[in-house]
């Protein structure tokens, strides 16, 4: 008997392409989910600070043309080449209401800094943790619940056998729950032995990569949230 | 027929506490990001009381977690394999059979 084991990942990439020598990138906005949605861009959970910007986020400058003298003296060297790919320094990072915030090289930080230029493609990627990937058990499958109008939670039992659930939690329309059946039928099948690709790690939703099965795809799902005991 | 996963933290004779050990596959709970470079195997505890976990921490490049998670769930089903021991890490002998694990840790709740 195989056992089927559901993958899930919440997006969390955005990138920008710097229209000039700036250091401030919307990376939040009114709502938690913005900007962007999975696939598009964005966060499933909103970068709460600066703090949490520095320990649970990667943020890469690729420089679109040579430069000379643009990199703090942390980096390996001042200059950058076209198409370089920069991991900045956390200390260069923060948050300010809801932009992120790029040190600058000139006038600003002389260590961790960094000139940017126009063209020069921004990055921020979640690193992946617990919360935010994971392969949960089919046979450890609780329940496929509504949560509200719009939103439908599948709920896994607690892999550290505590009393909470693990829980994937799915927003969507208010569509008299048509959404929500869909997701119920697919979590049904997808548990089943017989399920294709049963015995593989089954893509459940990958919202990160936007690889979604197609019984997922079209229903008009924002967001996936996972939540781990 | 159950199976049995086979881990060896050391790269010289595994002899101490949490160097080396052996779950069944029906012990795994779930599979999840520990941090950008590694994943945990979360399991059932052998200290029997369910409110506590042993944990398989599996090292591997930065966000590779979906091709780790997947080449784990393939051993698990391994059913080509006919003999319940199946070798996951083994670093003693240098033997790999996750895509991808460069290094394993293990703690167990006792």
């Amino acid at each position: 008997m195989k056992t089927n084991f559901l993958y899930f990942r919440e997006h969390g990439s955005i990138s920008f392409t710097a229209t000039a020598a700036q250091t401030d990138f919307t990376v939040k906005g009114a709502t938690t989910l913005v900007p962007g949605s999975f696939g598009g861009g964005g966060f499933s959970v909103a970068i709460a600070d600066t703090a949490a910007l520095r320990a649970n986020y990667v943020v890469t400058i690729t420089s679109a043309a040579a430069n000379t003298g643009n990199r703090g003296s942390d980096y390996a060297s001042a200059d950058t080449v076209a198409g370089e790919v920069t991991t900045l320094e956390v200390e260069a990072l923060s948050i300010t209401s809801n932009n992120m915030v790029i040190a600058a090289l000139t006038g600003g930080d002389a260590q961790e800094g960094y000139d940017i230029k126009a063209g020069d493609i921004v990055t921020v990627t979640a690193n992946a943790a617990k919360g935010n990937v994971g392969a949960y058990r089919a046979d450890r499958l609780l329940s496929v619940h509504a949560n509200s109008d719009t939103e439908t939670e599948v709920t896994f039992q607690a892999a550290d056998g505590s009393a909470a659930d693990d829980t994937i939690a799915f927003t969507h329309g208010d569509d008299d729950g048509v959404t929500f059946r869909a997701i119920a039928n697919y979590f049904a099948e997808a548990a089943d032995g017989n399920f294709v690709n049963s015995g593989s790690c089954i893509i459940a939703f990958d919202a990160e990569s936007n690889d979604i099965p197609k019984q997922l795809k079209g229903l008009g799902i924002t967001n996936m949230l996972l939540g781990s005991a | 027929m159950e199976r049995y996963l086979y881990f060896v933290k050391t790269s010289d004779a595994p002899n101490a506490t949490q160097e080396v050990a052996l779950y069944p596959t029906s012990s795994i709970t779930a599979i999840e990001g520990g941090s950008s470079t590694s994943t945990v195997i979360r399991l059932v505890p052998r200290d029997g009381t369910g409110t506590t976990e042993d944990k398989i921490t599996l090292s591997h490049a930065a966000n590779n977690q979906k091709v780790v998670m997947n080449s784990l769930v393939s051993l698990v089903n391994a059913q080509k394999n006919k003999d319940p021991f199946v070798v996951a890490f083994d670093a003693e002998n240098n033997i790999i059979n996750i895509e991808g694990v460069t290094a394993v840790s293990i703690v167990s709740a006792d």
